[in-house]
């Protein structure tokens, strides 16, 4: 009964929770779709398929997401998404078919045809009748019972394409080796399909290249070009020299409506099918792609340099020219250019086009107003997304790339622009008495303008550390290369980089350092990002301004990237020296050639070696790289490897126990774990060991039969935890494991190459409820708050569960020291209560990563959670003890106090006079 | 030279009893050659219940230990200790692959500082595979003593991995067992008979006094 009470005395205790007016104050939560595959815009949606498998659709004038589907990659959006009636219609990998109402994002139907073949394309007929084409078959019929009336295709015949104009459809067949071609009549207001053989005007024996378009399909064969408007009964022939293309040309695209670019090796050409007749519009460069948007209009942008096509509106084509990013209004009839503006904003520094689409023509955004060309849907190689118009204001940007986010890191804001701490190492005195001074008086300079009001401060304060230090940025680096610096208070993005030339290292993150940090004013703030190069797999360091984004340095190296390290070492301008070692065993400095700085420190550093299941230890004496010892893991697969954060602070030594002695902490700053997994899935093993990574003393080897991965690691302290899938009982485990000396150290600092004596360990395990995406713990200031360990759920949740809970020293029968101790009796299933979720009642799609930031405040630590979403809160372990509650009465203890004050005076007096008069008598 | 013979001698022996043999090979600072120090002869590579079967024989070769050598450098702060042993123990007539070590550095004025005193831990795993080294002297930093000790004392252990904590549902609902046994115990009524059903029978004792007493 007395444990009970405990127990929930203590748990009452450690949760974290908030009330329901806090939600949003201390934490934000951004979510994204990822980048687009495919698009179809719709007057009520933009309804977008991402490589992160999700379909959502985008509110077309905000941007916002309407709803948002996640899939599984086996069942992911495989063709373009059809929008009939109310309807989405979407075919995915997994040979199922649903449809969703558009504006809710309900699934109306959820179809699956086993013996069908892969769908190759939808098109809708009318409001609610649709065609599905497979490879074998033409379905057509209202969309919810499509299936009903269908046509086969001869087995010898290949599908060509589908041309739609208002509700005629034409679907075209034909046979490679015969050249036959076979057309299929569709007309939405009747519920009948018509199959006609068509006359072939080419050359039968040779190829032929046949494109659809969405109103006409035209081949390219030889000198000629063969085209055929939808409705029309049979193809007609033209030359190409007699419509003005002198040069050969080898391919034809479509570019959407009626017209189609036709490529040679040198010039390119927008060609366009219109009233029976085709004419070549303008001469392009090469490399051109285009797609059909509105009617009759086209823009063009390219690939490469120049331009690529789309047609928009009734008349024109749009190019975009890169790399100023102009979009030009072309007519179709004439080739004349009708309007010319620039992108601006919307599409510096996010490289090319990868898809666009024309808006909806009621939407707000229009190319030209006069004409109503609707403006553009744009997504770029960066990931983004962007809705342009002609006005820069009507459109708007999604930064996709922040959901591919790889590596992140927290960085302190500058204190604040009045206190330039900065002076350089310089050795004359009196050199460094001049710059102080110069900079003292600049400061006074800026106060006395401040005070007058003459000038405005240069730093926005929102780019200003606050009193506490709790508002950082958050330096995000993406996948693709985009690097994104966030406030932490807001999540607004503060700048953005694309960084085209980069993509990750061999492990998919970016490695990412601080090397100067921002309180050396007016010295820039430098950020390292290490990557490789896209073709060559070499590596590239590029050094940012994490305040303002700009490129202070890069360099590309001979070799891949072997292993970095911040030393503690500065140069005269404060910048931590990074020691880069390449594959050929190449030693590089940034700042570069200071290796004499660092020469006299020894650095050790450990690599692993999946592939050979091997661990090797180096030691670098200048530019000189020295293996120091090696190990062998035994297993097939290196599940996860965890090392201490660098600046893992320890606050307490050792454990008081009930009975008054201590237990002193085993802690070794350079301790490494590594999960090894063998064997098959269910009879397998998971092997847990620690290594010393400087000396290579092996600290800790356990096994567990009949476990298997994902394993997620975490070495903290003194202490090692992992979570892991125990296959014999079908579930997940978590396992504690805490290390201890046996008899107090008589020196205080540590040295892994004087191993003195070996540790013992105490472990325990727990039933964990759910599977994890990822594990971290909070950090704070002077580590004096208890730990808590932060777990990503699968399912897109994080959980704040308190260090105590996770105590191998939990007793199963309590004893009276245990319970002085207020340790929490065990149990095996660790239950979470709904209060302990930081997320409350959000889900998080796909958290792949967490890192934990330290604030001015002990009993603070910032958390920022990333995967396809992004989710940034404080997080207070232990309660904010060093805080006053929001509604402390400040008024009432101010009074109370001058009360006291005022009774001490009065009293003081009284008793004085009393004093006095007793004296009298 | 007696000590090598009679090691070899005792490895020849011992190796045809089924049991394996690990070399010792140590080297004083980075661009030495690696030298044998000792032998040590397992008794057997899988974990036992018998502790005898886990302790392993040690022998030195006291030629190779190059004590002086080790002593001469001994001074210098930065000079490492290397020591390293085949990465799986080898039965007799089996070939070792020599490129795989595993391998352990400490400073080398810690090994002479203690004396030469120092314990030497191998962890195997059940097949014969080395996973990793661990050594540890009682030394805590390095003071620049001397030592008059003439060969290493070391000793010489084997351990294997710990087997993986999982959750003790058992005690714990043993535990619970108990408990409730003990609660509903508790709640079961030792009193007397008629110390629980005084109420009832006490208004039928009364009336019956009463209609007895009306007689």
């Amino acid at each position: 009964m007395l444990a009970r009470a405990v127990l929930i005395l203590l748990l009452s205790a450690v949760v974290h929770s908030i009330y329901e007016d806090q939600i949003g104050l201390y934490d934000w939560h951004r979510q994204y779709v990822g980048a687009v595959e495919h698009r179809v815009a719709d007057s009520r949606a933009i309804v977008v398929a991402t490589k992160k498998n999700i379909l959502a659709a985008l509110h077309p004038r905000t941007g916002d997401i309407i709803w948002r589907h996640k899939f599984k990659a086996e069942d992911a959006v495989s063709v373009e998404p059809v929008v009939c009636g109310d309807e989405v219609v979407t075919y995915h990998s997994s040979n199922r078919y649903r449809h969703w109402d558009i504006l809710t994002g309900m699934l109306n139907l959820d179809t699956r045809h086993h013996e069908e073949p892969e769908v190759l394309f939808y098109a809708s007929l009318s409001y609610e009748k649709m065609i599905r084409v497979t490879r074998s078959t033409v379905y057509w019929g209202k969309h919810e019972n499509l299936g009903s009336s269908h046509i086969d295709i001869p087995a010898e015949m290949n599908l060509v394409g589908h041309m739609k104009l208002g509700v005629k459809v034409e679907v075209v067949l034909s046979n490679s080796v015969n050249g036959q071609c076979k057309i299929v009549h569709f007309d939405g207001n009747q519920d009948s399909a018509r199959v006609a053989d068509v006359q072939v005007p080419w050359n039968r024996g040779q190829d032929i290249k046949l494109v659809t378009s969405e109103e006409s399909i035209a081949g390219l064969q030889g000198d000629s070009i063969y085209y055929k408007a939808i409705g029309a009964e049979s193809f007609k022939v033209a030359k190409l020299s007699d419509i003005g293309i002198s040069w050969s040309v080898n391919s034809i695209e479509s570019a959407g409506k009626s017209a189609y670019i036709v490529a040679g090796n040198q010039l390119s050409a927008v060609i366009a099918v219109k009233d029976g007749n085709v004419r070549a519009v303008k001469a392009i460069g090469k490399d051109v792609m285009g797609q059909v948007v509105g009617s009759d209009h086209i823009v063009l942008i390219s690939i490469s340099q120049d331009v690529m096509g789309q047609v928009v509106g009734s008349d024109h084509i749009v190019l975009v020219s890169r790399p100023d990013n102009t979009v030009s209004l072309v007519q179709l009839s004439n080739g004349f250019e009708a309007h010319s503006f620039s992108l601006g904003t919307a599409g510096q520094g996010r490289g090319h086009v990868t898809s666009l689409a024309a808006l909806a023509s009621s939407h707000p955004c229009s190319l030209v107003t006069t004409v109503r060309i609707p403006g553009l849907f744009l997504a770029w190689e960066d990931e983004s997304i962007t809705v342009v118009g002609n006005n820069e204001t009507c459109g708007w940007i999604r930064e996709e790339s922040l959901s591919s986010v790889v590596s992140a890191t927290m960085l302190d804001l500058p204190a604040s622009s009045f206190i330039p701490v900065n002076l350089h190492k310089h050795t004359n005195p009196i050199k460094l008495w001049t710059e102080r001074v110069s900079l003292q008086l600049l400061d006074l300079q800026k106060l006395i303008n401040l005070y007058f009001g003459t000038a405005v401060s240069e730093v926005s304060p929102e780019m200003e550390r606050d009193s506490f230090n709790l508002n950082k940025l958050i330096f995000t680096v993406s996948t693709g290369g985009k690097v994104h610096v966030l406030h932490s208070n807001t999540g607004r993005i503060i700048w953005s980089r694309y960084l085209d030339n980069i993509s990750p290292l061999s492990n998919g993150q970016y490695q990412v350092h601080l090397v100067r940090s921002a309180s050396h004013y007016p010295l820039p703030a430098l950020v390292a990002v290490f990557g490789t190069t896209l073709d060559s797999k070499k590596a590239v360091l590029t050094v940012l301004n994490p305040l303002d984004g700009s490129l202070q340095y890069q360099q590309e190296f001979d070799s891949k990237l072997a292993q970095v390290q911040l030393t503690s070492v500065e140069d005269n301008e404060f910048s931590k020296i990074l020691l880069i070692l390449t594959d050929d065993k190449q030693v590089h400095t940034f700042p570069p050639n200071l290796h004499e700085l660092v020469e006299h420190i020894p650095l050790y550093f450990t690599l692993v070696y999946p592939e050979q299941m091997q661990l090797k230890g180096f030691v670098l004496h200048g530019t000189k790289a020295e293996e120091t010892w090696s190990t062998h893991l035994r297993g097939d697969k290196v599940l996860a490897v965890n090392s201490k954060a660098t600046n893992d602070a320890v606050y307490s030594q050792g454990r008081v126990l009930g009975d008054r002695s201590v237990l002193h902490k085993y802690i070794n700053p350079n301790v490494m774990a590594v999960a090894v997994e063998s064997g098959s899935a269910d009879k397998g093993q998971v092997d847990i060991q620690l290594y010393d990574m400087i000396s290579g003393t092996q600290l800790y080897h356990s096994r567990h039969k009949q476990y298997s991965g994902p394993v997620h690691l975490l070495v903290v302290e003194n202490w090692l935890l992992y979570h892991m899938w125990c296959s014999k009982l079908r579930r997940y485990e978590v396992v504690v494991v805490e290390f201890f000396l046996p008899s107090a150290p008589n020196t205080t600092d540590f040295s892994s190459l004087f191993p003195r004596t070996p540790s013992f360990s105490i472990q325990q395990a727990y039933i964990a409820t759910s599977p994890l995406s990822a594990i971290s713990v909070t950090t704070t200031l002077k580590s004096i708050t208890n730990r808590a360990v932060l777990f990503a759920e699968s399912s897109g949740r994080i959980a704040l569960v308190p260090k105590a809970l996770l105590d191998p020293r939990r007793p199963t029968m309590p004893t009276a020291e245990d319970r002085q101790e207020q340790l929490i009796p065990y149990t095996p299933q660790l239950t979470l209560s709904p209060m302990s979720y930081v997320t409350y009642n959000k889900t998080l799609q796909d958290i792949r990563g967490m890192i934990t930031g330290v604030t001015g405040l002990e009993s603070t630590s910032l958390l920022f959670a990333y995967g396809t979403d992004l989710y940034f809160t404080r997080v207070t372990p232990a309660k904010t003890f060093d805080m006053l509650n929001e509604d402390f009465d400040y008024y009432l203890i101010g009074l109370v106090l001058l009360g006291l004050l005022f009774g001490t005076i009065v009293t003081q007096a009284l008793a004085e006079n009393k004093a006095l008069n007793k004296k009298w008598k | 030279m007696w000590y090598v013979l009679i090691s070899f001698l005792l490895e020849l022996v011992i190796c045809q009893h089924g049991e394996f043999i690990l070399g010792v090979e140590h080297k004083f600072g980075a661009d030495a050659d690696w030298i044998r120090r000792a032998n040590v002869i397992l008794p057997s590579i899988k974990q036992s219940s018998l502790p005898a079967h886990n302790t392993p024989q040690y022998i030195p070769i006291s030629s190779n230990e190059n004590v002086e050598a080790l002593k001469s450098i001994g001074g210098k702060n930065d000079t490492l200790y290397y020591i390293r042993v085949p990465h799986k123990a080898v039965e007799e007539g089996e070939q070792l692959d020599t490129n795989s070590y595993v391998s352990l550095v400490v400073r080398a004025c810690s090994i002479v500082e203690s004396d030469l005193t120092h314990s030497l831990n191998i962890h195997m795993d059940s097949t014969g595979y080395v996973t990793g080294l661990s050594m540890y002297s009682p030394v805590e930093e390095c003071t620049g003593k001397t030592t008059s000790a003439t060969s290493f004392n070391t000793h010489c252990s084997v351990s294997f991995p710990t087997v993986g904590a999982s959750p003790d549902v058992h005690t714990f609902i043993q535990m619970k067992e108990k408990e409730e046994k003990k609660k509903s115990e508790e709640s079961q009524d030792k009193r007397s008979f008629l110390a629980k059903y005084w109420m009832y029978i006490l208004p039928v004792f009364l009336l019956l006094m009463m209609s007895m007493g009306g007689q």
